[in-house]
């Protein structure tokens, strides 16, 4: 059985002398016309649906098998534009993978058009927790409030008042940051990629529960432009944010994986 | 920008070439699983053949408990999730909430009956 990673123009790829994939197998390349398929053999009685099932549904090999998966494809992407393939595309043979290749020539074509010479970058934005500086903090303690310092901390039903209208204010805060925050960086990835695609935040369970992200965005980015749009988003905005609770982070080089889907797509 | 070296790599970090490798989990997983382009899943297949599109969805439904704990829940609002994935998942949702609501009614049989048994004078009374 054969697990395929990617498809690009058949070019000699060495770097894939250096990863090990999914198997004992080498990696290699099949030829289908004007296309080259990254393929591997696997054992197929670990390939199977009901094995596969068993085996990504526990977190450790779920990981080893999503980061072999992506070393093949970064590895033949060091030699030249790939399409990536989703993980687990798995044919019975040879002749069952050339067929499906072949079948999609055309719009695989297209596609390594269109991403030649661009790179995914991702781009996350996190709010964190009010610092000290925060006008909630700042009201809570100030002097000339109409409650004397602490208070805020009582148990009376006006103490217990003032603590909800407190949270309210720093909530409101919150999200009118994050909508002017996320607006900017939005805003500067598009003066320099040349598409970009939100993709689904990421929990808590990733971010830990002090840092929410409030964006998760993939930017199609030039070569060369990389730099340019790393710091574009991550510079400092005292204006917008002069708490500093918002942290911007940018992932990348990424072989345009969430490009490669929207091209075949749009040919059709 | 035009200062750095050409370099034969498509990418533009130097000394860093080729996607990151040390990338979080979530990152890597929510690319490739959900990204990239699917070959085949169209494909007529027989019985020693896998049909692709079905696997790939089977997937999902069976590590959503795996990779949701790594953060990514794009399947509970994807639409491109199969039909029968969606089916499953509610199905398993209102397994859950009966189990849930079951357990509540255990817990509070008598402060139920009561409570409606004490409300009811009360409500009479209201109308009166």
């Amino acid at each position: 059985m054969l697990h395929a990673f990617a498809v690009c123009r058949p070019l000699p790829l060495p770097h894939l002398a250096e990863v090990g994939g999914l198997s004992s197998a080498p990696v290699r390349t099949l030829r289908v016309g004007e296309l080259a398929l990254v393929v591997q053999e696997v054992p197929a009685e670990s390939f199977t649906e009901e094995a596969l099932r068993e085996r990504l549904s526990v977190r450790a090999e779920l990981e080893r098998c999503a980061r072999a998966h992506h070393e093949v494809v970064a590895a033949a992407a060091r030699s030249t534009t790939v399409v990536p393939l989703p993980m687990a595309t798995v044919h019975a043979g040879a002749a069952r993978a050339r067929a499906a290749v072949a079948e999609r020539a055309g719009p695989l074509l297209a596609a390594l058009d269109r991403l030649e010479g661009r790179a995914e970058w991702g781009v996350k934005v996190y709010i964190g927790p009010p610092g000290p500086g925060g006008t909630a903090e700042r009201d809570r303690r100030s002097p000339t409030g109409p409650n004397p310092p602490g208070a805020a901390e009582g148990t009376g039903g006006l103490a217990y008042l003032e603590r909800l209208r407190a949270r309210r204010r720093s909530e409101e805060e919150r999200d009118s940051l994050v909508l002017r925050v996320v607006e900017r960086v939005r805003a500067e990835a598009a003066r320099v990629a040349v598409a970009t695609r939100p993709l689904r935040v990421h929990g808590v369970e990733v971010t830990g529960r002090e840092h929410r992200q409030v964006l998760n965005l993939a930017c199609l980015v030039e070569a060369g432009r990389g730099r340019e749009l790393v710091a574009r988003v991550t510079a400092p905005d005292r204006r917008t944010d002069p708490g500093a609770r918002v942290r911007v982070e940018a992932t990348g080089p990424w072989v345009p994986y969430s490009f490669a889907g929207e091209v075949v797509d749009e040919g059709r | 920008m035009s200062a750095l070296p050409a370099a034969a790599d498509p990418y533009d970090f130097p000394g860093d070439p080729g996607p990151p490798r040390t990338a979080n989990l979530a990152d890597i997983l929510e690319r490739v699983l959900d990204k990239g382009i699917v070959i085949a899943g169209d494909i007529r297949i027989d019985l020693l053949d896998i049909e692709l599109l079905t696997i790939r969805l089977r997937l999902f439904v069976s590590s959503v408990d795996t990779a949701k704990r790594a953060g990514i829940d794009w399947w509970e609002t994807d639409p491109s999730l199969s039909g029968r994935a969606a089916r499953d998942a509610l199905a398993e949702e209102n397994r859950m909430l009966r189990e849930r609501i079951a357990e509540v009614e255990a817990e509070l049989p008598t402060a139920t009956t009561s409570g409606r048994r004490a409300a009811s004078p009360t409500g009479e009374r209201r109308g009166r």
